[in-house]
């Protein structure tokens, strides 16, 4: 008897430890995805999107999509219904009705922040129809200022019931990405057009009960000779930060290289993270571009909507 | 020494012979075609496969040797993998989707992307008057890596594809970049990397210590290419495959779904129209590539152009070692064919799986400026291949 309860235990061991090493493991892209969210959305001033969304699959889809503002992480929510592999496109400022022959309607949207989308299927639909969409978001301004950027995708794992509550643990959903290594120029103090930003976003959401997450965002810094630095901010719901005003590790006077490797963790929850790169080339102009990280590692989140 | 039983054997047959040949001496030889006697008999004993005559059909002969490469590394069964060995969420194979396009469904799996990676492939590496690019590699682990690299780029028909080679060696976490149109030599870091040019792509493949499957899967890199005078920047994260064993480095890395991850079957874009004044283009590579014999690879492009209406259309192409094509070339992606601002395209290799992504040229914004941005793929299906390192 001891021997079985030994046997049991050592079984569910390997269990966990597998569970484990399930747990810790960041979210594949690029691929047909279940819950996409794009990290920034914007259109105030001179900054408009244009927002792009597909449907990867050879079946209709009905996708539920929220606008997410600061600071309370409040906005709009419309369905988009896409027929087998279309594509569908707007103006964020513009919003659009009717595109394709099923009806779509997308509010406007005015400001800055984040937009989530979720595949929404019908009953008993397998795996194939819920990872079913793709998207990206095209950022533009005055002076051919372009940011684009693709959505994080997040695959579902195992066949279901559709819910309002996503469990994004590594079992029904892939988790978010626990770490962003991101490369970067450093920026030189004293000159604007080479301040590169940081885009930063909860990566829990609870929409029903308008619950803004905020967690404190850790940045550890590798210049080109291995020389490790470090820095810190915060984040609620979404922001937009100069990496040389949050800390001067970032420009070329204190990393001593043109370039740095940083690695973006949350501290009580997960993030969205990207980087907007700006540089001067060396012939002088101001160049602008998305800067898309690498990902390391998962960490659990919840997302609930109404 | 023959057997006496062959000795009786062949006595009996002289006698017979000898008496066999009598009559035919009171027959006119004038009167015997011999010829046609001869092609009779050789006919039949050819229907008894006995003929003595020798046969119209050509003697087989040994196959001249094929430029096939012969995988000296061949991996042995000793890699043979375990699944328990990969626990990952990774989503199990969906059905196929059957009536994708007219493409039918996608086999295998395809690569996942953003991930610590063994072998980066960037599609578009670019150093001329007007442009250079920023090429700059990470170590994502605590260890240190050995680096391959290879800058390719199409040298015409008679000379294939054109290639340099380097080798880097990172530290821990350590990040590196440099110019392409300049490279680099860094005493303080040892790293050096050597200038390129023209238009091509760069593969890097980790070389590790140890066999470690964490040891090679090591790297990320991006590229960022910019026009010098105006800023225009296409800025682009590297295609990457991860090891799927441990093992050393192969040299021949076996692109496989097995060794290593398998190359997309098909890329999916969400690309805009073109209209005058705004032209995207089409960067692609095959994702095979033979860096020991300098082989250019030539293989058609299918595509099928799905417009916001999903109304197909399709065209095709042909490519070889490395292309960038204006989407001019195609009318099938122009705003008066399709009739809607964007498209869904989706392209498929038919010699060898592709890798590639869509630079996107528009005016917009309220001056009309033009912009542009990297438009990296959707990745579906695997198909296997093979990058072999000299």
């Amino acid at each position: 008897m001891r021997s079985l309860s030994l046997l049991i235990a050592t079984a569910l061991g390997v269990v966990a430890l597998a569970t484990t090493a399930a747990l810790a493991t960041s979210p594949a892209q690029r691929l047909p995805s279940a819950i996409i969210m794009y990290p920034n959305i914007r259109a105030e001033g001179d900054f408009d999107t244009r927002v792009e969304m597909v449907n990867l699959t050879s079946r209709d889809q009905v996708v539920k999509c929220h606008y997410l503002k600061p600071p309370l992480c409040s906005g709009s929510d419309f369905i988009v219904r896409l027929t087998p592999n279309q594509p569908i496109s707007w103006m964020a400022s513009e919003g659009t009705i009717g595109a394709g022959f099923r009806p779509v309607a997308v509010p406007p949207f005015f400001g800055e922040g984040t937009l989530k989308c979720f595949v929404t299927p019908e009953d008993d639909a397998g795996l194939d129809h819920q990872n079913a969409i793709q998207g990206r978001a095209i950022v533009y301004g005055r002076d051919g200022y372009t940011e684009s950027f693709g959505a994080i995708g997040i695959e579902r794992l195992t066949p279901g019931d559709f819910s309002t509550t996503f469990e994004l643990d590594g079992v029904t959903y892939a988790q978010c990405p626990d770490e962003y290594h991101f490369t970067f120029i450093a920026s030189e103090l004293g000159n604007p057009d080479t301040e590169s930003e940081i885009i930063l976003s909860t990566c829990d959401e609870d929409l029903e009960n308008l619950l803004a997450a905020s967690t404190v965002v850790q940045f550890q810094i590798i210049n080109e000779f291995e020389q490790m630095l470090s820095a810190s901010t915060s984040v609620r719901c979404y922001d937009r930060q100069v990496l040389s005003r949050i800390n001067s590790v970032f420009s070329f006077e204190s990393l001593g290289t043109p370039t740095g490797q940083v690695i973006v963790r949350g501290v009580s929850g997960a993030v969205i993270a990207v980087i907007v790169d700006k540089f001067e080339t060396p012939g002088g102009a101001a160049a602008v571009a998305g800067n898309e990280p690498a990902l390391s590692r998962g960490r659990a989140a919840r997302i609930r909507i109404p | 020494m023959k057997a006496p039983w062959m000795r009786r054997i062949a006595a009996a047959l002289l006698v017979c012979f000898a008496c066999a040949g009598a009559p035919a001496r009171a027959v006119e030889i004038d009167d015997v075609d011999w010829s046609a006697v001869l092609r009779a008999l050789g006919i039949a004993l050819d229907s008894w496969r006995l003929s003595p005559f020798p046969r119209m059909t050509p003697t087989p002969t040994v196959p001249p040797p094929t430029s096939t490469p012969i995988p000296t590394d061949t991996p042995t069964s000793t890699n043979t993998p375990t699944r328990t060995l990969t626990f990952t969420p990774t989503p199990i194979p969906t059905e196929p989707q059957a009536g994708q396009l007219s493409f039918g469904p996608a086999p295998g799996l395809a690569p996942p992307q953003r991930l610590a990676s063994a072998l980066l492939i960037f599609p578009y590496i670019v150093h001329n008057s007007s442009a250079d690019t920023r090429v700059t590699l990470i170590n994502m682990t605590n260890r240190d890596i050995g680096v391959n690299c290879f800058f390719v780029r199409d040298a015409g028909p008679v000379l294939g594809c054109f290639e340099i080679g380097f080798r880097v060696n990172l530290t821990p976490l350590q990040p590196f970049s440099w110019f392409a149109g300049e490279g680099t030599n860094n005493p303080l870091t040892f790293t050096a990397a050597p200038p390129f040019d023209g238009v091509g792509e760069l593969r890097c493949a980790v070389d590790p210590e140890v066999p470690d499957l964490d040891a090679h899967n090591a790297l990320q890199g991006r590229a960022t290419v910019f026009e010098d005078s105006s800023g225009d920047t296409v800025a682009y994260g590297a295609v990457g495959f991860q090891r799927r064993v441990p093992g050393s480095f192969p040299g021949s890395i076996p692109l496989d779904g097995f060794t290593y991850d398998q190359c997309p079957e098909r890329l999916h874009f969400q690309v805009l129209s073109h209209q005058s004044g705004s032209v995207s283009s089409l960067v692609l590579t095959p994702c095979e590539q033979d860096l020991l014999r300098q082989l250019s690879i030539s293989t058609v492009v299918q595509m099928q152009i799905v417009n916001e209406f999903e109304q197909v259309f399709s065209s095709s192409t042909r490519f070889a070692c490395h292309a960038v094509i204006p989407f001019t070339k195609f009318s099938t992606l122009g705003r008066a064919t399709l009739g809607t601002d964007t498209a869904h395209l989706v392209l498929r290799g038919v010699s060898s799986p592709l890798v590639g992504m869509v630079i996107d040229r528009f005016r917009g914004g309220p001056d009309n400026s033009t912009h542009i941005s990297a438009n990296d793929p959707y990745l579906e299906g695997g198909m296997p291949s093979t990058v072999i390192f000299p």
